[in-house]
């Protein structure tokens, strides 16, 4: 783990140094976290693309503000998150992720009305809420990594999650044991 | 700790996020709180859908040409500024020949050359405006932040 912080800190000071191979690096790192980030906030493939690509672009050209002491990815999600809104803003806020896009590992015991209901409940949550969950279930962030990310104590996320939890299960309503009973 | 504060536990109790001395105090609640066993099973239940839910991954070639687009639109970028540049000196250059070549010629009338420099001087004011409101707007942009 120490050997991973430590190249990839030689890397940004290769890239401080204008070096972009070594920021070939960082990006591939983290280009599948970024593109799901983003995705989650625009809710479409291409603009998630575009804005995550276009975050990576805004990082290498502040890259020399980035302090050596702290990690890359949580200063890059600030700015990755700042886009996303940014987008969000001029553009007419789609209002749903298209429920083709979600996909819920093949288990026969769930039916396709608790997929539908789920991400209805999802797409409910106030964005804080939404983006908690997407760190949490679409990224698989451990809940230090998330405290890292949206630098929160992490008291401050145990309780966040348990109320985003709480929400979409109060948001799904009965449908959640009918369907499981069924 | 109080009720409310074990409650918010909850959740990443069924997760095993918590430490030994964390989670044994989950237990010993949920054992006393009916209430609280009712919301740890519904939680429970939510938790193992979520799990199962993913996003569509795109396709495999749209991470082989990731980095290299990130590097033609910075390469892209470089290049409009130094095109804009470059447009934005020959235009001054041009500009300050013409106006040179205006001014120096007495065969030109008077009233020529006063809406001329009229002229110029309104577009100075007009630019140093929208570069003073530029900067101003700066120092409040959003990304200031992420300077650390």
């Amino acid at each position: 783990m120490d050997e991973q912080v430590m190249s990839e800190k030689e890397c940004i000071e290769l890239v401080k140094s204008g070096d972009s191979e070594a920021y070939s690096m960082i990006v591939k790192k983290y280009m599948k976290r970024a593109y799901y980030i983003a995705y989650s906030f625009v809710k479409s493939e291409a603009d998630a693309l575009d804005v995550s690509q276009d975050a990576f672009i805004r990082a290498f050209r502040h890259i020399k503000k980035f302090k050596p002491d702290c990690d890359f990815f949580p200063w890059f999600y600030r700015i990755l998150k700042n886009l996303s809104l940014d987008w969000l803003r001029k553009n007419k806020k789609r209002d749903e992720i298209p429920l083709e896009d979600v996909n819920i590992a093949a288990s026969p015991q769930l039916n396709e009305m608790l997929k539908i209901e789920l991400w209805k409940g999802i797409e409910k949550l106030p964005l804080e809420q939404r983006e908690i969950l997407t760190l949490r279930y679409f990224q698989g962030l451990s809940y230090r990594e998330i405290a890292a990310v949206l630098e929160k104590p992490l008291g401050s996320v145990m309780s966040s999650l348990y109320y985003s939890k709480k929400n979409l299960r109060a948001k799904m309503g009965d449908f959640f044991n009918e369907a499981r009973r069924n | 700790m109080k009720h409310e504060e074990i409650k918010t536990l909850i959740a990443a109790y069924i997760e095993g996020e918590l430490d030994k001395k964390e989670s044994l105090l989950v237990e010993a609640h949920l054992r006393e709180c009916a209430g609280c066993r009712k919301e740890c099973e519904e939680l429970n239940q939510l938790e193992e859908v979520l799990n199962k839910m993913e996003l569509r991954k795109p396709s495999k070639d749209t991470w082989d040409v990731y980095w290299s687009s990130v590097y033609n639109k910075l390469e892209r970028r470089i290049g409009w500024i130094f095109l804009s540049l470059g447009v934005i000196i020959l235009a001054f250059w041009g500009g300050y020949q013409a106006v040179e070549q205006l001014m120096t010629d007495p065969d030109k009338p008077l009233a020529l050359k006063i809406g001329i420099l009229a002229l110029l001087g309104g577009g100075i004011i007009v630019f140093v405006s929208i570069l003073r409101e530029q900067l101003f707007f700066r120092k409040k942009e959003r990304y200031k932040e992420i300077r650390r």
